[in-house]
């Protein structure tokens, strides 16, 4: 395991057919990515190997060991990556999704604040076994926030994670996650009018599953599986978990009353709803 | 769009989808691009109801019969229910009842 979580820079290999231009691919036990000035190869049991091509990129080689290639790697030996970040109650995992910038890392930072163990930020790995509920794997534990983050959660602030992004790494502030445990929610994190929670029927959750594209893709080419096989795994994770959607106006004002709503949902094991249905 | 006859029998296409049940839906992933399709309440029994068999009558007489619903409104529900799944690709509607 620890060789499989070796990342060394290095001089990537020549692949026969050549490099992808700012793309993937995969092979059978290994991949490739190519971003502009960097490189990056992976092979099972030999870890990953990247390459600066562009000095000025090297500070994003960080995010994307922490990322996307982190999740490839993953993907290539059968765990399921998930665009989220997650706390722990009660012995299993409440996950938090959105497209970057909804606020995934904030809300967590804020349950982590009061007192939830974290168990991973922006990418969390889930195995999937051959029943009940997946299990997820506990992930990066430093959480990246956007500067005015800071001041809703009380996290305290590091070094800069993301330049482009504004993004800085915080202090850790409560116990992180150490082993597998269940998942038992995703709650989706979306800009609204006015700020509520409400639950999705399995239809829907089969269909946000689906609507996670990145992940979904990166679990297909690696795993090289049929649309058919892809839908029964997220059929199987929608049938075993809750899922919800949470809508809060921008302005960080709302975030107090958008908080105590995730709040309620997770002690409640994600059965409140309230819109009142 | 004209009503289908309910004559015709609906047949589904399952070499087109996967469907899964998960609590009281049915949800269908038609396989060329992925799309889905929740059925629930009245779309998933007349869902379950298609067997290539029965015609669109027989399976709004059953299922009127068997919720205690107006024949009429219930034919009605099963014709745009087949026209619209037809439509996507999941039902065909060639043959009739003889």
């Amino acid at each position: 395991m620890q060789q499989e979580n070796r990342a060394a820079e290095g001089v990537v290999p020549q692949l026969e057919g050549g490099w992808p231009r700012e793309g993937w691919r995969f092979g059978e036990d290994w991949f490739a990515l190519d971003q502009p000035g960097l490189r990056f190869f992976y092979r099972r049991g030999a870890g990953v190997t990247w390459q600066v091509l562009d000095e000025t990129q090297r500070k994003a080689v960080p995010l994307y060991l922490s990322g996307s290639v982190y999740a490839a790697a993953a993907s290539l030996s059968g765990l399921y990556p998930l665009h989220v970040s997650a706390v722990l109650h009660a012995g299993r995992v409440h996950a938090f999704g959105g497209p970057s910038g909804a606020g995934k890392s904030t809300i967590t930072a804020a349950l982590a604040a009061r007192g939830y163990p974290l168990v991973a930020d922006d990418t969390m790995l889930l195995y999937l076994g051959s029943h009940g509920a997946p299990q997820c794997l506990p992930g990066h534990k430093r959480l990246k926030l956007v500067r005015d983050a800071f001041k809703l959660t009380g996290a305290a602030r590091e070094e800069v994670a993301d330049g482009e992004r504004d993004k800085f790494y915080a202090r850790a502030i409560a116990d992180a996650a150490e082993n597998l445990y269940p998942l038992a929610s995703i709650t989706f994190l979306e800009t609204s009018a006015e700020t509520g929670l409400y639950i999705l029927s399995s239809g829907q959750r089969v269909a946000r599953l689906q609507d996670d594209h990145y992940t979904a893709w990166m679990f297909d080419e690696a795993q090289r599986i049929t649309r058919p096989r892809r839908f029964a795994l997220q059929a199987r994770i929608a049938e075993n978990i809750s899922m919800a959607v949470l809508g809060r106006p921008k302005d960080p004002a709302h975030f107090p009353a958008s908080l105590d709503l995730a709040v309620r949902f997770i002690e409640t094991r994600g059965t409140y709803d309230s819109s009142g249905n | 769009m004209t009503a289908l006859e309910t004559d015709c029998i609906p047949q589904k296409f399952p070499d087109r989808y996967v469907e899964t049940a998960i609590d009281d839906e049915v949800v269908v992933m038609r396989l060329s691009d992925g799309d889905m399709y929740s059925l629930e309440g009245t779309a998933r029994d007349i869902w379950n109801s298609v067997d290539g068999q029965r015609s669109i009558a027989r399976i709004a007489a059953d299922l009127a019969k068997r919720h205690d619903h107006d024949p009429a409104q219930v034919t009605a529900d099963v014709q745009v229910f087949v026209a619209e799944l037809g439509a996507a690709g999941l039902l065909g509607t060639d043959a009739r009842e003889a």
